[in-house]
């Protein structure tokens, strides 16, 4: 169980500020939703917080702890696990091995991970691909890869970079179902997404970003009708929209 | 490619019964020249497995693994002909100087990426090559160094030809054992997760980099002993010969040709490369100056066109179509 607090979060790329002063507190068992149109900077919050890219300026801490100066693999032995938005399978190696890989980290041997590989293949419903090579799976299949591996480190935080994209509606609904079993399980999750109706039932806080910058933070509810939001990302018409699709 | 199954054990016979294959080999091709023949594609076999962990595994191809096998030659063949000390102990010097220096260069180089590690491989095993033939004084530069025939174990000279080809042999089973036993291990899969992506590695919290230095040098250690076998069999050992940049890209090409990250890959590579540039040197060797590497390029290139990902999968396969087809 542990808290991600990211604070004042900047970063340029030359003269583009991709991000700009983001900063929330994401809690456990708790849902942070951050959503926004393409190239609002998404995903680079995410590379920020798990040390794929160094902040220019502000500062990401885990339980309190500071994260500055520690590697991707650190931080994930911290706790603090992610997967990517165009899914990073080992292509060559079977769905097992796959997650193997995610296991190993707290595992004292091989053997050791492929039962907690294995577990966790269980939860997700993918043991009839056990032997599957990872990169002949289907785009659903390898969302949910995608997110076997990242549980099988036995993250405190799980941060989830659209596995929504590219799901059939009955997918959509069983990883909503399987993200609300983490979070009550004690998990902190913070979801980048665009699937707005699994955002609005997912989420216990939302946060919006635009051109890299906040500019909205609330309950689905309040997202949903806050103008700022609506005329920069959702549309005039989502409200109705939610309402009729519920 | 990916890594064995947890039922090694069921998977046996086959390496078993392939070792007793090899075994047979020096018995059946006893002519000189034949035998020469298989003890140098033992060697290579040798060599090429410990070139694989790293190269293969990994997938970090070096280029300059030619100079821990001179190394390995250099450093028995010194200190048996200045200090009397016996190859047997030498050989361990050689491989301590070797996995020295390879971690060396590889916590420098392994930070690297893709070709600039490579480049890095070629740069060193250049200057290696470079300094061995202009430190005359010591090695004897390009006119090299002979050992003398003194037949005894103690030596590690064999007067029966023979005996160089099972010791060889005895080499290649202990690397193979090592590799299956590396690879079915974390360290097998930290290297497998680099080489097939690195980015996702690192996310899992996978630490690849002490790993692959690590191995870099147990490789850079093995390939040395097989330099040290290489100088106790011809008796004499100049740079050309041990460190030259053709014999690393023959390493790497008999991995490739074999299977890369495969452990029998390098072994089946070894033989088909070492037979086919003993045939092209009887059979085309005095005709056309050149005939025989152009040759010789023709049938790597027609074999990896055959079998992209080698030829020990691509055998794998035809035997698993086999027995699917029996039943």
């Amino acid at each position: 169980m542990a808290t991600l607090k990211a604070e004042g979060l900047t970063k340029r790329f030359g003269g583009l500020t991709a991000v700009r002063d983001v900063g929330f507190e994401a809690r456990p068992g708790e849902i942070l939703s951050i959503i926004g149109p393409n190239g609002a900077g998404k995903t680079t919050v995410f590379n920020l917080l798990t040390g794929f890219l160094r902040p220019d300026e502000g500062s990401a801490s885990l339980d309190g702890k500071p994260l500055a100066g520690l590697s991707p693999e650190a931080r994930c032995e911290a706790g603090l696990v992610r997967t990517f938005q165009i899914v990073q399978p080992f292509k060559g190696l079977s769905v097992l091995d796959n997650v193997v890989m995610g296991a190993m980290l707290r595992a004292g041997s091989v053997k050791a991970a492929r039962i907690v590989a294995h577990r966790v293949l269980e939860e997700l419903d993918m043991l009839s691909l056990l032997d599957t090579p990872a990169g002949s799976l289907p785009i659903g299949d390898r969302k949910r890869l995608e997110m076997a591996k990242a549980l099988a480190t036995g993250p405190k935080v799980l941060l989830l970079d659209e596995v929504m994209g590219g799901l059939i509606p009955v997918e959509v609904k069983r990883m909503i179902a399987f993200i609300k079993a983490l979070r009550d399980r004690g998990l902190t999750v913070v979801v980048i997404e665009h699937h707005m109706s699994a955002v609005m039932q997912l989420s216990d806080q939302i946060l919006v970003l635009q051109n890299g910058q906040p500019i909205a933070t609330g309950t689905p509810a309040e997202i949903s009708r806050n103008p700022v939001v609506l005329a920069a990302y959702l549309g005039p018409n989502f409200a109705l929209a939610g309402e009729a699709a519920c | 490619m990916s890594p064995p199954a947890p039922t090694i054990a069921g998977t046996l016979w086959r390496p078993a019964l392939g070792f007793a294959a090899l075994a047979l080999l020096p018995l059946v091709f006893r002519e000189p020249f034949t035998l020469g023949m298989v003890t140098l594609s033992f060697i290579g076999a040798a060599s090429s497995l410990a070139w694989n962990l790293s190269g293969g595994y990994a997938g970090q191809l070096s280029l300059g693994h030619a100079a821990f096998f001179g190394i390995g030659a250099y450093a028995s063949t010194l200190l048996f002909l200045k200090a009397g000390i016996s190859p047997l102990i030498g050989m361990w010097v050689g491989a301590a100087i070797s996995a020295v220096s390879a971690a060396a260069l590889g916590a420098i180089t392994m930070r690297l990426k893709g070709s600039f590690f490579v480049m890095s491989t070629l740069a060193f095993g250049a200057v290696v090559h470079i300094t061995a033939v202009n430190l005359r004084d010591v090695t004897g530069g390009s006119s090299g160094l002979a050992i003398p025939l003194q037949p005894s174990l103690g030596n590690l000279v064999f007067a029966d030809k023979l005996a160089y080809a099972y010791v060889a042999l005895g080499l290649v089973a202990a690397y193979y054992v090592l590799t299956r036993a590396l690879a079915a291990s974390k360290i097998g899969y930290a290297l497998v997760a680099f080489r097939e992506n690195d980015d996702a590695a690192r996310a899992l919290g996978i630490r690849t980099l002490p790993v692959r230095i690590g191995i870099f040098a147990l490789s850079a250690a093995m390939i040395s002993l097989c330099g040290t076998l290489h100088a106790q069999y011809f008796l004499y050992i100049d740079p050309d010969s041990v460190m030259s940049l053709n014999l690393s890209l023959n390493l790497a090409l008999m991995a490739i040709v074999g299977g890369l990250g495969t452990a029998h890959g390098p072994i089946i590579g070894a033989m088909l490369v070492t037979a086919v540039s003993f045939a092209m040197q009887a059979y085309l060797g005095n005709q056309i100056s050149g005939l025989t590497q152009i040759a010789y390029s023709g049938i790597v290139i027609a074999v990896l066109l055959a079998a992209p990902a080698g030829l020990g999968p691509a055998l794998g396969r035809l035997v698993q179509r086999r027995l699917a087809w029996q039943r």
